[in-house]
């Protein structure tokens, strides 16, 4: 099958072996077969970690194979310039538990080991349909491709690893970084690094949609290039914020964590034109094309608003002695979010508030008082009516002052004062129904408990009044057994009617 | 049976006082009611008819104090038959009756035939049920005792519901007679043999187990209550009386007859469906909510049950407790928000297997 080249040897049967100066023989490619995907990703991590290839990257195919026995495989053609590189794909290939073979277009003959230093030639090529063949000690294997898969989908597919130290040990030696954030969050960011003096580019960005029917969110994007490190802490634990710490041109990944493979030695994988930003699950590549065009972020600041012109310098005087009298007016005040403090009924409403009254549980009532007047009802609560859906809801502008919800009055006194001056408190209400009508003031006798004498006057009204003899009493009565005596054969005639 | 069975024994079920518990009502008797009740039996005393007139007036009362247009309930058969059921536990205490394990279980088995209504099919059935027999755990029983004699020869004279007799009224003058008032309903309770016909006036009336979830025998049972608590009065006023009662001992108990109800299931019952038990969940919610916005008391303990609940709804579904209508920006919603969230923070600490139970029980409700 194969045999050891001699030394000396020049002439190859093997389409496309030739000898180094140092007599080793190689081909144009290398080949290396694995039997499953982990040890591919287990190769590339060996690879990219031993040093600089980038000819090997450049030229690197994935195929999955099947052989003759229906096996699938997995094929890494690889480039290799020298002898040198061919021995380290070769060390990285067996160390990852796959066989390493040299040649060229489909023939590959295993490359040099212990035991032939030099390398293989082959007895013969040969002929058997299939897409590769691998000349192996003992026998010749054919292979038939199945597509190829994208190497650069497979390195972006791989988790993460969480770095030891976490992210604020990522960004130790300084250096640019990104950090993107939400929407919300990039002017606010903006404001923060200019006011910190810190110097920074940023761009908003949408992200490359993988399909028409996906949601997809906008962010900022951020380069600081010199990130202090009081701040890594800020950036990277803040929520809405993410940074990244770029391992090549074109590629970031999230501080903490690190790819798997060295991103560095492989980045003729990655478009130059392109910023892939690599997070933790379930974030995963983030691939925004084409590189946005960052802007300094002291433009990105919204602009102050200047007056047109200067201020200019009144003269004053005194003014003659006069009255200085303003009225009490309710004026309109939606951005009052005072809490309800009572509520303003119709009569017709009165139904309403039965109906609530027996839903409500008990504790709901407790503390409101209640005035029944000619054409309405008023109710308020000890402390906030939450209880109370409809009605005309009245906020406290003052003590004793009520005022409808959503108006304050005008001007705007000290609430104690007003109240002295209005005469409000404990003795009376005043109660502003609207702008146009003369406030009700409301003495203190005229409130009621809203509890349950007073609910059942209002019920009185309209059912029958036989209803009406106490019914608080009538429950008072504690129901005790009275024993009467059973006589002889209590159980007598007692038939089951099941029977 | 007592002679006057609607004035000496429902009226004052319902009214108070003094209510006979004499021979059993069986299902001849029955009749009789029901024939004194539809006014077809001419000679029904004047007395039961103004009885039954004053009962229903009462029973109004009652209901109007669920519903806000309650209709007088009417003294139906199924009225009758559950005022004969609880007659006839109420027998099981009596001094003839009680230790003689025959005659215990005969009166029991005929109390579980009466009762055995099933569950009410509309409002108004549950209220009218409810009006009857809501007074039932204020049931006392008041027992007088004296001790005569020296210390070496004692004697002592007992009697059991109603007045002392005439001659421990006369030996009164001799020694002390002590009276004792017990709870029929959680003092004295019922034989086991009774524990059938409880459930089955449950499962007729579940109202009136739902009113007292902190009864320890026989235990909660949602499956019983749930069909009262779908009506939204019933639902309000069960959560009502849980607030006033102190929503975390009574919630907590409901909590963990949920944990039954979820878990292990009721016998001869379906096993609880994923809306069963999401409903419950809400309704726990609800009576949270209660306690929030109109509830006196403070916070609940991060250690209860239904704290533990809350927590893990919050982190499973929080739409489990979130009424819709309820913008989660307004006052009631940032007051049950941080609350949420001090559950959320302390519960899985303090009660670590009883927070993951909750989660499961929320997971199914989910589901």
């Amino acid at each position: 099958m194969i045999a050891p080249v001699a030394v000396g040897q020049m002439r190859f049967t093997l389409p496309g072996l030739a000898a180094d100066a140092r007599g080793v023989v190689s081909g144009r490619e290398m080949a290396a077969r694995f039997a499953t995907l982990d040890r591919v990703v287990w190769f590339l991590r060996l690879l990219s970690a031993a040093g600089d290839l980038d000819a090997c990257w450049s030229g690197m195919r994935l195929i999955p194979v099947r052989s003759p026995l229906g096996l699938r495989e997995m094929l890494l053609l690889l480039p290799v310039p020298s002898t040198e590189a061919a021995d380290l794909v070769a060390r990285a290939a067996r160390t990852a538990g796959g066989q390493a073979a040299t040649g060229a277009g489909r023939h590959f003959v295993e490359y040099r080991d212990a035991r032939a230093s030099l390398g293989y030639d082959v007895a013969e090529v040969a002929r058997g349909s299939g897409d590769f063949v691998f000349y192996l000690a003992d026998q010749v294997v054919y292979f038939q491709a199945e597509g190829e898969r994208s190497l650069v989908r497979l390195l972006l597919g791989l988790d993460l690893l969480r770095r030891p130290g976490g992210s604020s040990d990522a960004l130790g030696d300084g250096g640019a970084c990104y950090v993107t954030a939400r929407r919300g969050l990039g002017a606010r960011l903006c404001q923060y690094l200019c006011r910190v003096g810190v110097d920074a580019r940023a761009a908003q960005c949408e992200p490359a949609a993988e399909s028409a029917f996906g949601l997809h969110t906008g962010f900022w994007l951020f380069r600081i290039e010199d990130l202090p490190t009081r701040l890594c802490g800020l950036m990277s634990e803040t929520p809405g914020l993410a940074l990244y710490r770029p391992v090549t041109h074109g590629v970031a990944v999230a501080a903490g964590y690190r790819h798997p493979v060295n991103l560095a030695a492989c980045r003729v994988l990655f478009p130059e034109d392109r910023l892939l930003l690599l997070a933790p699950r379930p974030t995963g590549a983030t691939q925004l094309d084409p590189t946005p065009a960052l802007a300094d972020i002291a433009d990105l600041l919204p602009v102050p608003v200047f007056s047109a012109g200067e201020p200019s310098a009144l003269s004053a005087r005194p003014a003659q002695a006069k009255r200085l009298d303003v009225p009490l007016r309710l004026v309109f005040a939606p951005e009052v979010r005072a809490r309800a403090k009572a509520a303003y009924l119709s009569w017709s409403q009165v139904g309403w508030l039965r109906r609530l009254c027996q839903a409500l549980p008990p504790s709901a009532l407790r503390g409101h008082q209640v005035a029944l007047l000619d054409d309405v009802v008023l109710v308020v609560a000890s402390d906030e009516l939450v209880a109370l859906p409809f009605g005309k809801l009245l906020g406290q502008a003052a003590p004793g002052v009520l005022v409808p919800a959503g108006m304050r009055l005008a001007p705007a006194l000290d609430p104690e004062a007003l109240a002295r001056a209005l005469g409000t408190g404990e003795n009376s209400l005043l109660v502003f129904v609207s702008a146009n009508e003369a406030p009700l003031r409301i003495p203190a006798a005229a409130m009621q408990p809203l509890d349950r004498r007073i609910l059942a006057e209002m019920t009185v009204e309209a059912r029958s009044l036989a209803a009406r003899s106490h019914p608080v009493a009538e429950r008072e009565e504690a129901v005790e057994i009275e024993i009467d005596p059973l006589g002889p054969f209590p159980l007598w005639g007692l038939e089951s009617k099941r029977k | 049976m007592p002679r006057l069975f609607v004035s000496h024994f429902v009226l004052p079920l319902v009214k108070g006082g003094r209510l006979h518990v004499g021979r059993p009502v069986g299902w001849p008797a029955l009749a009789r009611l029901r024939r004194l009740a539809s006014g077809a039996d001419s000679l029904s005393s004047r007395h039961e008819v103004r009885a039954a007139i004053e009962l229903t007036r009462l029973r109004q009362l009652c209901a109007a104090g669920l519903l806000a247009a309650a209709e007088p309930p009417s003294l139906d058969e199924s009225s009758l038959r559950l005022a004969a059921a609880a007659h006839n536990l109420l027998l099981l205490g009596h001094p003839e009756i009680a230790g003689h394990p025959r005659e215990e279980e005969r009166i029991a088995a005929l109390a579980q035939e009466l009762a055995d209504l099933g569950p009410p099919a509309e409002l108004r059935a549950a209220v009218g049920r409810y009006s009857l027999l809501a007074r039932l755990p204020e049931i006392v029983r008041v027992e007088h005792q004296m001790h005569l004699g020296p210390s070496w020869l004692r004697l002592e004279l007992r009697a059991t519901g109603g007045s002392p007799s005439a001659a421990m009224r006369v030996l009164a003058r001799l020694a002390p007679l002590t009276s004792r008032r017990r709870n029929w309903w959680k003092e004295i309770g019922f034989p086991a043999c009774a524990d059938g016909a409880i459930e089955t006036l449950f499962r007729a009336c579940p109202l009136l187990e739902a009113m007292d979830p902190l009864r320890l025998h026989p235990p909660l049972s949602w499956r019983r209550i749930l069909p009262v608590l779908r009506f939204p009065a019933l639902g309000r006023a069960v959560a009502g009386r849980m607030v006033e009662m102190g929503s975390e001992p009574a919630g907590s108990a409901l909590v963990m007859a949920l944990l039954r109800f979820a878990s292990a299931g009721e016998k001869d019952a379906a096993p609880a469906c994923a809306e069963e038990i999401a409903f419950a969940i809400r309704f726990l919610a609800h009576v949270h909510w209660l306690h929030q916005i109109f509830g006196a008391g403070g916070e609940p303990t991060s250690c209860s049950d239904l704290a533990a609940l809350l927590a893990a709804a919050a982190e499973i579904e929080p739409r489990l407790l979130w009424p819709p209508d309820i913008p989660r920006d307004s006052g009631p919603g940032l007051r049950f928000a941080r609350s949420l969230q001090r559950l959320r923070a302390e519960t899985p600490e303090c009660v670590p297997e009883r927070y993951r139970a909750m989660r499961t029980l929320c997971e199914l409700a989910v589901r």
